[in-house]
């Protein structure tokens, strides 16, 4: 009997398979939509609460921002005239706003909406995750229906850059204030609008399946003109393998960042005939071995540049990375303005390395261990699991280093762990860690004496560093106006951090994302904007 | 007999009381911390921080919050989840069809195969076939399930480019562009073709442990005095093996199988990883790994509830299936 079901059950697959093919070839079909792969699903589509960089590359299609960064590092107006014009004493900027701009549901934007925005980002039962910016804005006032003026408590240049990005998104007034009204004064991150959201991008949202996609069509009362690809699935994919094989069959057209071992493949996959384009560039994102300064062992500037001296920078990036990366020297990437080209490098040494230490006193204890003082040259390295490019740099660091005189141990902490306990707590050696910078060359957050997160409960100075030229050097360029004494400025900090290396500065990473060859105007933006910023202007032919 | 099923429902809801406290000391004692995602972005200050654990009720003490959170539970509340802001219980509801489906797809492919091996190996005892079902089987329980998933995803969706590499339907699969009589088929087809990997890749360690249970099970019965007399009285084969033998058999595999009842609705956490299939196993991944609390102990305590309720659902299979077992307590 089973046998007889089991027959009749394959019968039926394969005649739906029959006809479902059949339906195929005599049913007309529309263009199917462009699919881009991401890797985590998203919390949600408001940007009043967002978080991610995967929801940014949703959000920059759905909603508009005030102004751009584009792929070249300049800022673009976009929802403005005009780039906002600036007081004399940096306190007061004037905002002017395009006319005719509509929401998906044909309401034009005005300033109201971007006072809401701004009001719903302070409101205080709402759980926003960042109200850094926003705290700083001292006064907003409208004008008329397109101007407003925002004063900041303090001068600060590095605030407008955030209206760039997704956490800056306008929202529509006369959708959330009644959503905002009946919650009680609250928005909700689980709301209405956080799963259907009207924006006023390019992209109208259609549908978002939890888990599994989110689908979005044309907007054709687009300020810009209506986009010529007429829809776009977002499509959650957990596992970068399995990315890259539904890539590989055409399941996902637009493979963005993909994992640094999945370049060579995808490179291969290019020559064996597949249409495609991998845009290799720079990026923002940088990783770094963070000393924990507060330690006798990292107080010893030997210690640290012997250390550099000893670890191969190059060979690392060469092998590991596929040259998929630069070399680092300071905090600063190369394609920012206010890069330093001229750095204190640590040129593969070991000899060298073992010099160092020697004039500063470490001499081999019993087990071949240095030491001085009582203090031993041996220390843990904690980074992420499951990370095999941060994994790697540990083995070759521990080969490298115990050869000339340490003792390294190597103690990994999935995420959570790492970041909410040995991070937060202070409880590393060193630590290997990623970080994405801004444009703005500013640092002080890393560096400044008092953002130590032991002092005051702010800050990312894990490392512990503490240099009065480098606070005075900090709190200048914060002041500072013109641009070439700001370079002035930044160079020297930089000069210090690979004088001092309160970090092993390890590399700046390249982007690689392989997309279809007929897609037109794809252009890899190096910021926190992601690549899909300039998505209304995406053609394929 | 009130007596009896009221001893049952208490012991039942002892059972869950139990379950939510482990679980909530397990999530507690882990390391890290519900505001550990907050940690990593630099735009998040302290006082950010110290805001969002407020509004979340994050900063009270762990026996409070876990007395809130039963207080909750018993009235239907679940809470809301910390990665979406939605209530716990639509997040767990809208993933468990999928879950369901994938599972029992794939619980009955396991079922069909190993009760068709098992027979198979039972009645052709020591053949080849017998030998060849049995390597097969020790195969299938020793391979990894997401090493084996990827293969299939190799073979069968990039080199014979058969069957999509992941997910749970084409998102703009629209059945009304297909002619009314094969819209059926054509559905049909649509949500076969993303199971069929996935459930194959569940299935398999089950099959392998299945079927060798079915084999000896079958060996056991067939062995028994009334087979004996039943052939000796010249009732065909066919009938004593189907009807018979198989009846008797079925028994002991629907308690392994009641066993297995938990995993049906805990989903396949790695397998859904794998085949990016939407159900609960990847939101528990998720929230672990985002120390999203009220999810983890929604999906811990709905689990349980419906791991108690298939052994209820197991033992009354059995008293059904085995007239000798009447009404046990």
């Amino acid at each position: 009997m089973f046998r007889r079901m089991l027959a009749l059950l394959i019968v039926l697959v394969m005649v739906a398979a029959i006809t479902a093919s059949c339906g195929q070839v005599s049913t007309p079909q529309t263009a199917e939509p462009l699919v881009w792969g991401m890797h985590t699903d998203i919390g949600t589509l408001n940007p009043i609460f967002t978080e991610s960089a995967n929801e940014a590359n949703i959000l920059n299609a759905v909603f508009s921002t005030l102004i751009k960064v584009n792929d070249e590092l300049e800022f673009e107006p976009y929802l403005l005239e005009e780039m906002p014009v600036v007081s004399q004493d940096g306190l007061t900027y004037q905002f002017k706003l395009r006319e005719g701009v509509k929401f998906h549901d044909g309401v034009e934007l005005t300033a109201e909406d971007v006072k809401f925005t701004y009001e719903m980002k302070m409101a205080e039962k709402n759980a926003v995750p960042s109200r850094l910016r926003w705290e700083r804005i001292a006064n907003f006032e409208i004008m008329d229906k397109y101007t407003f003026y925002i004063t900041l408590k303090e001068p600060d240049v590095t605030w407008l850059e955030g209206w760039a990005y997704a956490e800056s998104m306008i929202v529509p007034k006369h959708i959330l204030e009644a959503e905002f009204i009946q919650g009680g004064n609250e928005l909700s991150k689980g709301g209405n609008f956080s799963r259907n959201p009207i924006g006023s991008g390019p992209y109208r949202f259609v549908e978002w399946r939890a888990n599994e996609f989110v689908m979005l069509e044309a907007f054709a009362d687009y300020f810009r003109g209506k986009p010529q690809i007429e829809s776009i699935v977002f499509k959650v994919v957990p596992d970068l393998n399995t990315m890259l094989a539904r890539f590989t069959n055409g399941e996902i057209d637009i493979y963005d960042r993909a994992a640094p071992d999945h370049y060579q493949q995808l490179l291969t996959l290019q020559k064996e005939g597949m249409p495609i384009n991998i845009h290799n560039s720079p990026s923002f994102m940088s990783m770094n071995a963070i000393f924990n300064l507060r330690l006798p062992v990292f107080q010893d500037i030997a210690v640290r540049q012997a250390l550099s001296y000893a670890f191969p920078q190059e060979r690392f990036i060469d092998v590991v990375l596929n040259g998929v990366a630069t070399a680092a020297h300071a905090d600063t990437p190369p394609m920012s303005w206010a890069y330093n080209p001229n750095l204190k490098q640590y040129n593969y040494n070991p000899e060298k390395a073992r010099q160092i230490l020697q004039e500063a006193g470490w001499k081999s204890g019993e087990d071949g261990v240095l030491e001085k003082d009582g203090v031993r040259l041996s220390f843990t390295i904690n980074t992420t699991t499951g990370n095999p490019v941060r994994e790697a740099f540990q083995e070759i660091a521990k080969q490298e280093w115990e050869a000339i005189g340490a003792e390294v141990f190597i103690q990994n902490f999935e995420a959570a762990t790492l970041f909410g306990d040995i991070l937060r707590n202070l409880e590393f050696e060193m630590i290997v860690l990623g970080s994405a910078a801004g444009i703005d060359p500013d640092s002080k957050t890393l560096w400044h004496s008092s953002q130590r997160p032991e002092l005051y409960g702010t800050g990312q100075n894990f490392a512990g560093f503490s240099n009065p030229r480098i606070d005075e050097l900090l709190e200048a360029g914060l002041q500072e106006t013109s641009q070439e004494g700001r370079i002035a400025i930044y160079h020297e900090v930089q000069q210090i951090l690979s004088q001092e290396v309160p970090f092993l500065f390890i590399c700046f990473f390249n982007s690689i994302t392989a997309v279809p060859k007929n897609l037109e105007n794809f252009k890899p933006n190096p910021t926190l904007a992601g690549n899909t910023w300039n998505i209304s202007e995406w053609k394929l032919n | 007999m009130g007596n009896r099923y009221l001893k049952r429902l208490a012991t039942l809801l002892l059972s869950l009381f139990i379950v939510s406290l482990l679980a909530f000391t397990l999530i507690e004692l882990s390391p890290g911390g519900a505001m550990a995602r907050y940690l990593e972005n630099p735009k998040i200050s302290q006082a950010d921080r110290a805001r969002i654990a407020l509004r979340f009720g994050l900063d009270k003490p762990a026996p409070v919050r876990y007395l809130i959170w039963l207080r909750n539970t018993v009235q239907g509340d679940l809470g809301i989840s910390l990665m979406t802001g939605r209530p716990v219980l639509t997040e767990i509801l809208e993933r468990l069809p999928a879950t369901l489906k994938l599972m029992t797809f794939s619980f009955i492919i396991s079922l069909f195969a190993a009760i068709a091996i098992g027979i198979y190996s039972a009645t052709h005892r020591h053949s080849l076939g017998d030998n060849l079902a049995a390597a097969c089987s020790f195969l299938f329980l020793s391979l990894p399930s997401f090493w084996f998933g990827l293969l299939m995803i190799y073979l069968f969706a990039i080199r014979l480019d058969w069957l999509p590499a992941g997910g749970m339907i084409t998102p703009w699969f629209d059945p009304d562009k297909y002619p009314l009589p094969t819209r059926p088929f054509v559905i049909f087809w649509e949500h076969t073709r993303y199971l069929l990997m996935p459930a194959t890749v569940l299935s398999l360690s089950n099959i392998g442990s299945w079927s060798r249970y079915m084999r000896s099970s079958m060996l056991d019965v067939v062995s028994q005095n009334y087979i004996r007399t039943a052939r000796a009285n010249g009732v065909p084969e066919r009938k004593i093996v189907y009807k018979h033998a198989l009846r008797n058999a079925l028994t002991p595999l629907v308690t392994l199988v009641g066993l297995n009842l938990p995993s049906f609705f805990a989903g396949a956490v790695v397998t859904e990883q794998i085949f990016a299939w939407p159900g609960m196993g990847r939101l528990f991944i998720s929230a672990a790994g985002n120390r999203d609390y009220q999810v983890l102990m929604g999906i811990t305590i709905i689990t349980a509830v419906l791991v108690l309720l298939g052994n209820l659902l197991a033992d009354f299979l059995y008293a059904f299936l085995d007239p000798r077992i009447k009404c046990e307590g």
